[in-house]
C-alpha cells in the first residue's frame, strides 16, 4: 500500500501558480493533480488565479510618455559636471565636513579668545560657511522638479 | 551608444551620454515608478531624482554589470520615499490615479476596471512584486537576487499578493452589487 503525501492548499496552489509563471516549485505536477482531484475548494481558487495570471499579462504598464530629459538635463548641468564619477565623492565630502568643523571650531576660538565685537558678523559667517559646504555637497536645493502641474500642461494621462 | 560606453563618457562629465541612459531607460523606469508611488507626478518626480542620484553615483557603478537592475535599486528607494511623502496627501483625499489610466487589454472594460481599481488598493511591495512579474517578466531568481530576499519568499510573496489581489477585486464585485 502506498501513502499519497499531503500537501496543503496553500501549497499546492502557490506550487500550481509557479508552475504558470513557468517557475518550478516544490511538488512535482503529479502531486498537484493528486491534490485538486480531491479539493474542490482548490480547484475554483486555481481558476480564479488563472484567470487573475492570464489578466495581469494583458496590462499594459507603459503609458506615461514624458521625457524626463528637458529638467533632468538642467538639473545636471546645475549639480553634476564637477560630481560625475568622482570614485573618491565619499573621501571629499567627509573632508569637507571636516574642514568646516575646523573653520568653525577656529572661528568660536577666536571669538573667545580676541573677544570679537560685531554680534552680526559672527552669526553670519558661520551661516554662510555651512550654507556654502552643504550647497557645494548637495547641488542645488533649489532646482525645479517637473511637477504634477508641469505633466499636466504637458498633456500625461 | 551602448551603456557601457555611455557610462564611461557620463565619468567624464559628458552629459549628452548621460541623455542616451535616460532616454533608453525612462519608459521603463516611469512604469516601475508608477506602480511604487500610485499615480504619475510622483512617478516622474521619483524617476527624475533618481536617474539624477545614478548620475551621482555613477562612479560607483560596477561596470560588469547591467545599468538598469543597479539603477532600479535607487529608483525604487526614491519611490518609496516619494510614496512616504505624498501618503498624508493621498490619505487625506482618498484620490488615487494610479493605475486608472495604464490597463488596457482582452477583458471586459468592467473587469479591467475592476483590476486596475485593485491593483492600486496593493500595497507597494505587493504592486512592485506583481509590476516586475508581469511587465518586466523578470523569473523568481531575478526577482529574489535584485529584492535580496530568498526565491522561496519571492515564490510566497507572490502568491499572497494575487490572492489578496483576487479578495480586493471580490470585496470590489460584492460592494457593487
Amino acid at each position: 500500500m502506498t501513502t499519497r503525501p499531503t500537501h496543503s492548499c496553500d501549497e499546492v496552489r502557490m506550487a500550481a501558480l509557479a508552475a504558470l509563471d513557468g517557475e518550478r516549485a516544490g511538488l512535482t505536477s503529479h502531486d498537484v493533480e493528486a491534490h485538486l482531484a480531491d479539493c474542490v475548494s482548490c480547484r475554483t481558487a486555481l481558476a480564479g488565479l488563472a484567470t487573475l495570471h492570464a489578466d495581469l499579462g494583458r496590462v499594459d504598464y507603459e503609458r506615461l510618455d514624458v521625457d524626463l530629459w528637458p529638467v533632468l538635463e538642467r538639473r545636471v548641468a546645475v549639480d553634476v559636471p564637477h560630481r560625475a564619477g568622482r570614485g573618491d565623492s565619499t573621501r571629499r565630502e567627509v573632508g569637507a565636513i571636516l574642514g568646516l568643523t575646523v573653520v568653525l571650531v577656529a572661528w568660536r576660538l577666536a571669538q573667545l579668545l580676541l573677544d570679537l565685537p560685531a554680534p552680526v558678523v559672527n552669526s553670519v559667517v558661520p551661516l554662510a560657511l555651512v550654507v556654502f559646504v552643504l550647497r557645494w555637497l548637495t547641488g542645488d536645493p533649489f532646482a525645479i522638479r517637473l511637477s504634477s502641474l508641469e505633466l499636466q500642461q504637458k498633456g500625461a494621462p | 551608444m551602448h551603456d557601457a560606453d555611455a557610462i564611461r563618457q557620463c565619468r567624464q562629465g559628458n552629459t549628452e551620454a548621460f541623455r542616451h541612459l535616460v532616454q533608453r531607460y525612462q519608459r521603463r523606469a516611469l512604469a516601475h515608478a508608477r506602480a511604487l508611488t500610485g499615480n504619475d507626478a510622483d512617478a516622474a518626480d521619483a524617476a527624475q531624482d533618481a536617474f539624477l542620484d545614478a548620475f551621482r553615483h555613477l562612479g560607483r557603478f560596477d561596470e560588469a554589470r547591467e545599468f538598469y537592475p543597479w539603477f532600479y535599486v535607487l529608483l525604487r528607494n526614491r519611490c518609496f520615499k516619494q510614496r512616504a511623502r505624498a501618503g498624508d496627501r493621498a490619505g487625506a483625499t482618498g484620490a488615487t490615479d494610479g493605475l486608472e489610466t495604464v490597463a488596457s487589454g482582452g477583458g471586459s472594460p468592467e473587469e479591467m476596471h475592476d483590476l486596475r481599481a485593485a491593483l492600486d488598493r496593493l500595497t507597494p511591495a505587493d504592486r512592485e512584486l506583481i509590476v516586475l512579474k508581469h511587465l518586466d517578466g523578470w523569473t523568481y531568481d531575478e526577482l529574489a537576487q535584485r529584492l535580496e530576499i530568498p526565491r522561496g519568499t519571492v515564490m510566497s510573496r507572490l502568491f499572497h499578493a494575487r490572492q489578496r489581489l483576487l479578495a480586493l477585486i471580490a470585496e470590489r464585485r460584492g460592494g457593487a452589487r
